[in-house]
């Protein structure tokens, strides 16, 4: 009989893209791959539902203020707290840390009426970075993605090729896109694919 | 005075600046000769340049025909671009850069060009009339199927690729910006740089090589002091160091939606010998605009007279660009045709490049700048004269000249003769108005420039220099610069508008005379053909016959005729048809109308539409967490969904049946272990949450226990069931739900709509968890032996841990939650770990199985042991139009709810009808024959044809466990129909016969459920 004390952080647990192999397409105009990009394995995520009441509390667990506007995030650090609907959005937190920060959220919750859900494996994260990240982003996403109407504090919840993803912009040139993990495969294939004029590269 | 060049290939080629590099020779096969051409030529350009005019067939009649037009609206010179799967057809001559090596093929002709054994069908034309096809094949109707294969072959319009695998890379790109300009010409250009000035994100496209519009055929034309050209390049210098600018070349911008949404097909590599695998050949970009600017530009017109279709007859500006801009001379003898004064500078550069030049004009009394001008070159001019009739065999050798009446409808006076190689002729132009009436725009008619041009807009647009009927250079220039003004400011951003450029040429008039159809001297239906559609044959007579025959409509006429329809959709013939019909009709050309025009404005390949759609990229594939160990053991998928589920895992040498008998056995006689992660999953949490599901369920959840399950059905509000599953009672206002695979993104959104439309006072969030969770489902009579092997941390015997509820644990040290609920029928638990040790929990539980004869089963094992129990799968039992009530399922409908989705519909008198389709079980009579699904059921299979239908088989397998097939089915009746006999026709002839029974066929008293 296997052992019962076994602890689950130190057991075998798998990312989306385990098994997908660093990749390399050259810049064919040569200098920087266009798009570089990886995955940001076990970033913590949690879904909570509540209402702008709840800024405070979310502010002194999180530190990240309560999104101020309709599709855009906050940050903290590695933290962040992405608006998703009027009482739906989403914390972002370092791996490891989702299970303890749900927790600490859940027992300030009280009697209000409240939700934080940890979809942590539901969701993959990606991190992308480069000159063309953009243009690559704009091949398979109606939204207006110029630098100047989508800055840095921009979030937006809309479709990457046939995905559905949440796009967080950090940067000029470097992003957060996440998607459910079923189709992390697909959209890892699909940004080597749409890159490939940039030249682009898959970090483990 | 321009002289030919020395080269013996190019023999019409002049040496004269233009804007071919005649430094760099280029090497192209037409039809199998080899010829060479400059880099900057077209294929047409360079193929006039080496004296060749024949280049297709016509459509209908199979006659000669030569390159019309320097643009995209050529209907004549359609060509066969490159071979095998490379092939494209239907390409413009006169819009494909030539390169090195470039392949091309003349279409519509058997056995080559010059020797065509359709053209007989010219000889036997008169049976060919307008609308022959209605005509001619209307009897019989059965016969349709063989003559449209012998027409489809002999008419066409080139041949497809010769491999549908169309090797090329097209990708497709979203873009928005504040101003999208359509055409780059000098209008198009000052918009662009105008609205690009203000800082507002410009796009401007064109489907030329450069920017430049009809300028780039024009010489001794000068703006700002400098020659057009260099201005130009000014303008395209400081916008191209504007970030703020995209510039597009080769790209046509060939649809215009609503909201200000337009797509562009921008040729990326086309013009390449050899295109770079990293980029697109072609790439879709679909662009949101705030405000538009179409400055497209016109097409000439043609002028219909007898033998215009002549090859070497060419549109009188098209003439002027071959010789300026790709310094290729068509004819060394030349008549220019013309109802205006802007063929007379046509005329000046035939004259200048060394032609002998004949100017015979409609008009009576051509007066001004240009007329003077070809007088004092001592051109020969032919006023109030027409040319009633060209001739020539493959090309134009000689023309009939007469004089004519002064509405140009008579011939006035006795015939001349000249011999020519070359016949320029303009009608006059007609603006490109397709994007704007695309877009729902509307037209006018300019009775003195004689075209029809845009007035009010739908969309935010404006309309610019000659697309807009402004066809004098500085007045194009200056609306260019006022619409670039407008739509910046519209799109927010503030701008003064710029001077215009003093522009040097000289004056002329833009009111041709209208002359729509040049008397031939016969009577009306007869003599020689003048033709109005190049591309579909259709000649002036064609046209008047349509009107005597009744079509009074111009969209009849176009259907009639096909006049306007093909890959040019009229652009050269529309207006000249629209004109003869009006006469015709004894109408006015408005009053008559026009057809709306339509995307594409000129064919768009389907290949770039399609972008990156294609392969593994065209639709998401999505995978469990276990999927690398269904891979590695062997195992068959199917598609549920987007999900690829293990079907099943055969070993060495089994077939399916083999297979799926091996994994139902294991379920009930050792253990199965099935991957159930797919099934839907959500969290449900708030103070209401439990009357939230007696509303959207039809049994009742108030007084679930915490830790218990229930088994849920969902009914649409037409009390139909939608979809069903086990939900869990976590807290006191937590539940957890589960759907059907196929089903879980859809009920998520139903009762999200509830409670945000119907029901905002319910204190309710729903949360996706479906991927959250991987799960393993273990089934069988050794499931507690192999959990107890695996270190599952609690107590497994009934009493602690019964039926129907739930306990968190761990399992090897996994954290896990574990509901014991069946879908097989045995002792079952449903494990649900944190997705990311979806597959060490299940590589662990086959370990700890492995000495239990643990055996993986797919989704057709999964199916057949809950037939064997009667389950539904909603889906398969049920259509949308199954009630809980067919389905025999009525213990779930509560009786105690006040309400429910589905109640009241559930109420309604159909609902009880006796002859509803209802869910019975068959046993079949010869226990090996399994009934095909979908089979249908009747009473007496010697009925006489139309058999009375029961209904059909939902479910039908070979139960291993019980020895015999058995199947479900939704009869009429069916409820009343057991131990009756049912027969089941197929379309082999077999006939299967079955018994009516009871939908539960194995362990119908439950009694394997702990074990």
């Amino acid at each position: 009989m296997a052992s019962t004390s076994q602890k689950s952080t130190s057991l075998p647990g798998r990312t989306a893209l385990h098994g997908k192999a660093m990749t390399m397409h050259p810049n064919p105009n040569s200098g920087k791959p266009g798009l570089v990009f990886c995955e940001l394995a076990h970033l913590g995520k949690l879904n909570m539902r509540a209402d702008k009441s709840a800024g405070k509390m979310v502010k002194s667990i999180t530190g990240c203020m309560f999104p101020p506007a309709a599709n855009t995030f906050t940050s903290a650090g590695e933290r962040h707290a992405v608006w998703l609907g009027p009482d739906e959005f989403m914390i972002i937190c370092e791996a490891g840390k989702d299970e303890e920060l749900a927790s600490s959220i859940q027992a300030s919750f009280g009697n209000r009426h409240a939700a934080v859900t940890n979809i942590t494996d539901a969701l993959a994260a990606f991190h992308l970075k480069g000159a063309a990240v953009r243009q690559v982003l704009a091949k398979g996403c109606a939204l207006d993605l110029h630098h100047s109407s989508f800055t840095s504090g921009d979030a937006a919840q809309t479709l990457l090729s046939h995905a559905a993803v949440t796009i967080m912009a950090l940067a000029d040139d470097e992003f957060i896109v996440i998607c459910r993990t079923s189709f992390a495969s697909y959209l890892h294939d699909w940004l080597l694919d749409a890159a490939l004029e940039y030249g682009v590269k898959f970090n483990k | 005075m321009f002289k030919i060049g020395k080269s013996t290939s190019q023999i019409a080629r002049l040496t004269k600046n233009s804007r071919v590099d005649q430094k760099r020779k280029i090497s192209f096969t037409f039809d199998g000769t080899s010829y060479s051409g400059y880099a900057g030529d077209t294929l047409a350009s360079a193929l006039l340049a080496n004296g060749v005019h024949l280049v297709g067939r016509s459509f209908k009649y199979h006659r000669p025909r030569g390159i019309l037009s320097a643009g995209s609206e050529e209907p004549n010179a359609l060509i066969r671009l490159g071979k095998g799967a490379y092939a494209e057809p239907n390409l413009r001559a006169t819009q494909i850069e030539i390169f090195d090596g470039l392949y091309a093929e003349s279409q519509n002709r058997v056995p080559s060009l010059s020797l065509d054994i359709g053209a007989i069908n010219s000889v036997l034309a008169r049976f060919f009339p307008a609308g022959f096809y209605y005509k001619t094949f209307m009897w019989p109707a059965s016969m349709w199927m063989k003559y449209e294969h012998v027409i489809r072959h002999a008419a066409g319009l080139g041949k497809a690729a010769d491999d549908h695998n169309d090797p090329d890379r097209y990708e497709k790109t979203h873009t928005h910006c504040d101003v999208l300009v359509a055409g780059g010409g000098a209008a198009g250009l000052m918009a662009a740089l105008q609205a690009a000035r203000s800082g507002a994100r410009v796009i401007i496209a064109d489907e030329q090589n450069e920017f430049g519009g009809w300028l780039l055929g024009e010489a001794n034309i000068s703006i700002d002091g400098t020659p057009a050209l260099d201005w130009i390049a000014k303008i395209i210098d400081e916008m191209a160091a504007m970030p703020n600018v995209t510039m597009l070349p080769r790209t046509t911008v060939f649809g215009y939606m609503d909201s200000n949404y337009l797509t562009l097909n921008e040729r990326v590599t086309d013009h390449l010998p050899e295109r770079p695998a990293h980029l697109p050949r072609q790439r879709l970009w679909k662009v949101r605009a705030k405000q538009t600017v179409l400055a497209q530009g016109a097409h000439e017109r043609p002028l219909v007279f007898a033998g215009n279709d002549l090859p070497g007859v060419m549109l009188a500006g098209a003439v002027r660009t071959y010789i300026n801009r790709y310094a290729a001379l068509p004819g060394q003898r030349a008549i220019v045709m013309t109802n205006n004064d802007d063929a007379y500078r046509t005329g000046m550069a035939l004259h200048d490049a060394g032609a002998r030049v004949t100017i015979v004009d409609l008009r009576a009394e051509p007066k001004g700048a240009l007329i003077r001008a070809a007088t004092n070159a001592g051109i020969e001019i032919l006023a109030g004269h027409a040319v009633i009739t060209a001739h020539g065999n493959h090309r134009v050798a000689r023309v009939e000249i007469a004089p004519i009446d002064d509405t140009a409808t008579a011939i006035a006076g006795d015939f001349i003769h000249r011999d020519c190689d070359v016949i320029a002729m303009s009608g006059g132009l007609s603006p490109a108005v397709h994007l704007h009436s695309q877009a729902r725009g509307k037209l006018q008619w300019d009775d003195k420039k004689l075209c029809f041009k845009p007035s009010t807009t739908h969309e935010a647009s404006f309309n610019a220099g000659a697309g807009n009927g402004t066809f004098d250079l500085a007045s194009a220039i200056k609306e260019g610069i006022r619409c670039g003004a407008r739509a910046a400011s519209a799109a927010g951003f503030k701008n003064t508008m710029a001077d215009s450029p003093s522009v040097a040429m000289p004056k002329q008039s833009w009111t041709p005379l209208a002359a729509w159809n040049i008397p031939n001297g016969h009577a009306e239906g007869a003599g020689p053909k003048a033709f109005v559609d190049f591309q579909n044959d259709v000649t002036a007579n064609d046209v008047r016959l349509a009107a005597r025959e009744g079509y009074q409509s111009v969209e009849h006429l176009k259907r009639y005729t096909t006049t306007g329809m093909g890959t040019d959709q009229g652009k050269t013939s529309n207006i000249n048809a629209l004109a003869i019909l009006a006469d015709a009709l004894g109408n006015e050309i408005p009053e008559v109308g026009t057809t709306t025009l339509r995307m594409p404005y000129t064919p768009s390949n389907l290949g770039a539409i399609a972008g990156r759609d294609i392969g593994h990229l065209f639709d998401p594939v999505r995978l469990t967490r276990m999927d690398d160990w269904h891979r590695s053991h062997g195992a068959t998928f199917e598609h549920v969904g987007q999900w690829m589920r293990a079907w099943y895992y055969p070993q060495e040498g089994e077939t399916m049946a083999e297979a799926v008998n091996r994994e139902v056995l294991a379920a009930r006689t050792t253990a199965g272990l099935l991957d159930a992660s797919t099934l839907g999953k959500i969290d449900i949490r708030g103070p209401d949450a439990a009357e939230f599901l007696d509303r959207v369920y039809t049994n009742g959840w108030s007084k679930l226990a915490v830790g218990r399950c229930r088994y849920g059905l969902m009914l649409k509000d037409d009390g139909m069931v939608m979809d069903d599953g086990v939900t869990t009672r976590l807290g006191k206002n937590h539940f957890h739900m589960t759907t059907t695979t196929g089903g879980a993104a859809g009920v998520l959104d139903w009762l999200e709509e509830w409670l945000q439309t119907e029901w905002p006072d319910l204190q309710v969030y729903l949360t996706s968890v479906t991927e959250q969770w991987a799960v393993a489902t273990l089934s069988g009579p050794n499931a507690n032996k192999i959990l107890q092997d695996a270190g599952i941390d609690i107590d497994l015997s009934p009493t602690s841990f019964p039926f129907m509820s739930m306990q968190n644990c761990h399992i090897g040290g996994l954290p896990a939650r574990v509901f014991r609920i069946s879908f097989t029928g045995e002792l079952s638990y449903e494990i649900n770990v944190a997705a990311r040790h979806g597959l060490a929990l299940w590589t662990h539980l086959m370990k700890s199985g492995a000495a239990h004869g643990i055996t993986p089963y797919g989704t057709e094992a999964m199916h057949v042991l809950r037939a064997e129990k009667g389950f539904i799968i909603v889906g398969q039992e049920t259509d949308g139009s199954v009630t809980p009530h067919d389905l025999g399922m009525d213990w779930i409908i509560s009786k105690a709810k006040p309400d429910f989705i589905g109640k009241r519909a559930l109420a309604r008198t159909t609902m009880a009808y006796d002859d509803r389709k209802q869910l019975v079980g068959l046993k079949t009579k010869d226990p090996q024959q399994v009934i095909p699904e979908g089979a249908h059921a009747v009473r007496d299979p010697n009925q006489p044809l139309p058999m009375d239908m029961l209904g059909q088989v939902t479910s039908s397998y070979h139960s291993p466990n019980l020895g015999y097939s058995i199947a479900m089915a939704l009869l009429k009746g069916g409820h009343n129909m057991h131990g009756q006999t049912v027969f089941f026709p197929l379309l082999d002839g077999r006939v299967i016969e079955a018994e009516v029974v009871d939908t539960v066929f194995f362990d119908p008293k439950g009694e394997r459920i702990n074990g």
